[in-house]
């Protein structure tokens, strides 16, 4: 989920033009260290310490913009904007994020079926797609392209079917 | 479903699965990220169209009525038990509609079109967007046949025309839904199917409705749209839109439809809490900026349509509650500027026993007098005058000892139009009936019946044209026209009466 004011702050980033790896580096600290969101969403601790905090851990290009973060008080959908930003890069480069189910996963000539598949259709030059591994689907597999969802499960033939039989 | 034995239900159920076609489903989600008060934020869906149903998991449907930049607002259409957040939505590409079918016709359906009288399901084939777009320019013609309510006060001052848009406006207990009963009693044999909205009302108080058209075998013309006090406010929104989407079925078939909105601040006030809840900007009253859009799209459904359209119409009358008589009102002012015409009812004229409480002076219809028959329109001709001059003159009347003879005879003459006018509930009279008493009146022989003595005058004078003149009555009826031969003949007969 991602709110407007998390849209925006990522749009902001993304204009900064840093360096994409700078970005994945922090985000990927967030994501390890819960602990550093609390201090950092912490009113009680000094910004000065915070300010340290932030300066021995991020890579340097990012740091002001983190520091805006907690001096606004937004640190805490941090997030979404890393997620955000993610789909404005992949936006650049004409590239499209998707979410792959499977019970039994596809090998690589099927996989690359289904990204062909997906660069046709939303007209895109490459996809970034996230592998999932699902049993709870039975058998398989569902795919989501934004808020598209192609489903080809068995969990989701059967929930159809209830739906014919409970209508009839 | 007592003949349908466990073999068939099986069978069905093995047909039904083998038939089955396993397709891939493409489907849009999007995710509950807040709910409360009928109320959902839904995360994704960037394609959901303004008005476009949604499906959530526990099979509730909802209507999107916020687009956002990366949320939706969804008003719920049942209970919102067990949706969640991080429940999913998903997109249905349909607009909210009703079923619709013949099937309709004597039954008490909800604001969904879903039966509530217990009578077993409707079937129906089509289906009607309850929004829809209204009649244009070129597909209307103008009002000219009448639509009689069967209440003298309002069939002769204050005609009402086919097609036409009429309010009914007075504070509570004044007597506006029994105007609007009433009306559906009088269309009885006409061929005009009625359509009753029930919006935030007491679900006894409609119970005791549907009774009183039964009673009188008008619930087989009608059907009642019941949206109650106890139901969602996203129900009593739909509700009116609902009826007039099942009154546009029968107006494309080439039919007369009467329409009754009960009441429409009701709906206002349904519609300002949806509005509250989905955080849109509050305005005047609180009421959201576009409520005055809300009634106008909804009352210019109403309409004649021309011959090569079919020819049907839908007459709506909406109904406005004052407050303590306030006409100038936010939701009433608005009403009365989309509406053809108002009847303006008085609480004080209510208790001083003048029932249907018509205030003559503040009430008017704009269209309905070209729909008004020939006959009426000569028999009423100076009824309004009459009554605005003994209004004038009224409070002259405790002077009577002293007032010149010309002043007593408009004021006596007054007194006796203003006790021929009173009528009783469920008590509609026909056409040549309405005529005939004007016709006297207006002949001025009413002048030496006393006062008190006029509604039983007036009976027996009826019985007395019924069964020895009642060649004036079918001549009335089928011609519709009032000729001076005609007049004499009614004066003749009631001089007679009165010997």
């Amino acid at each position: 989920m991602i709110t407007l004011r998390a849209a925006n702050y990522a749009k902001v980033l993304f204009s900064m033009g840093l360096k994409e790896e700078s970005v994945h580096e922090s985000a990927d600290i967030f994501r390890g260290n819960k602990e550093l969101m609390g201090v950092l969403e912490n009113p009680s601790i000094k910004e000065s310490q915070k300010d340290a905090v932030i300066h021995s851990i991020f890579p340097k290009e990012i740091q002001g913009f983190i520091k805006v973060l907690c001096a606004n008080r937004c640190i805490n959908i941090v997030d979404m904007i890393f997620d955000e930003y993610q789909t404005l890069f992949l936006e650049s480069r004409n590239m499209i994020k998707g979410k792959l189910s499977y019970v039994t996963r596809p090998d690589e000539t099927e996989l690359g079926q289904i990204e062909d598949m997906i660069c046709s259709k939303y007209n895109k030059a490459g996809v970034s797609l996230e592998l999932v591994e699902d049993t709870s689907l039975i058998g398989g597999f569902t795919l989501t392209i934004g808020d598209t969802v192609y489903d080809k499960s068995i969990k989701g033939t059967l929930e159809e079917l209830g739906k014919t039989l409970a209508r009839r | 479903m007592s003949n349908i034995s466990q073999n068939d239900i099986i069978s069905v159920l093995k047909s039904e699965i083998e038939d089955y076609d396993v397709k891939m489903s493409v489907k849009e989600i999007g995710t509950v990220i807040s709910i409360g008060d009928g109320i959902a934020t839904v995360y994704g869906l960037d394609n959901a169209m303004y008005g476009e149903l949604v499906e959530f998991e526990t099979g509730v449907r909802g209507i999107v009525q916020n687009l956002e930049m990366k949320t939706i607002g969804c008003v719920l259409l049942g209970s919102d038990y067990g949706i969640t957040e991080g429940s999913k939505v998903v997109r249905t590409n349909k607009r909210a509609g009703v079923p619709v079918s013949e099937q309709l016709i004597g039954r008490v359906v909800d604001a969904l079109g879903s039966p509530i009288d217990g009578k077993g399901p409707i079937e129906t084939k089509d289906f009607f967007p309850i929004e829809n777009e209204a009649a244009g320019v070129c597909e209307r013609k103008s009002v000219s046949v009448p639509l009689e309510t069967g209440i003298l006060a309002i069939d002769s001052m204050f005609p009402i025309g086919r097609g036409q848009r009429e309010l009914i406006i007075g504070d509570r207990q004044t007597g506006k839904t029994s105007i609007a009963v009433d009306t559906i009693l009088n269309q009885k044999g006409k061929d005009v199917i009625c359509v009753y909205v029930a919006i935030g009302q007491k679900a006894s108080t409609v119970a005791q409705l549907v009774a009183t058209l039964a009673k009188h075998g008008a619930m087989d013309y009608s059907i009642v749209v019941s949206a109650s006090a106890s139901d969602l406010a996203s129900l009593q929104y739909i509700a009116p839109y609902s009826g007039t989407a099942m009154a546009e079925y029968f107006m494309k078939q080439g039919r007369d439809v009467l329409i009754v909105y009960d009441d429409l601040s009701k709906h206002a006030v349904a519609y300002r809490t949806m509005s509250l809840l989905l955080e849109r900007s509050p305005g005047r009253e609180a009421y959201p900026g576009d409520v005055f859009y809300l009634h106008s799209r909804l009352l210019e459904r109403s309409a004649r349509l021309d011959e090569e359209h079919g020819g049907g119409s839908i007459t709506a009358l909406p109904i406005i509650e004052t407050l303590a008589g306030d006409v100038s009102a936010y939701i009433p002012t608005n009403v009365i500027s989309i509406t053809d015409g108002q009847i303006f009812l008085e609480s004080e004229l209510f208790f001083a026993g003048i029932r249907p409480a018509v205030n003559v002076g503040l009430s008017v219809s704009r269209v309905g007098g070209a729909a008004q028959t020939k006959a009426m329109k000569k028999a009423a001709g100076s009824l309004r005058i009459d009554l605005a001059q003994f209004r004038e003159m009224e409070v002259f009347t405790q002077f009577s000892s002293d007032l010149d003879k010309a002043t007593k005879d408009l004021l006596d003459h007054g007194n006796r139009l203003v006790e021929l006018l009173k009528q009783p509930l469920s008590r509609p009279l026909p056409l040549h009936e309405q005529v005939m008493l004007l016709c006297v009146a207006n002949n001025k022989l009413l002048l030496d019946v006393p006062v008190k003595e006029i509604k039983t005058f007036r009976s027996d004078l009826m019985d007395f044209f019924r069964s020895k003149y009642s060649n004036i009555i079918e001549e009335i009826d089928t011609k519709k026209v009032l000729t001076d031969e005609l007049i004499g003949q009614i004066v003749t007969a009631a001089k007679e009466f009165k010997k």
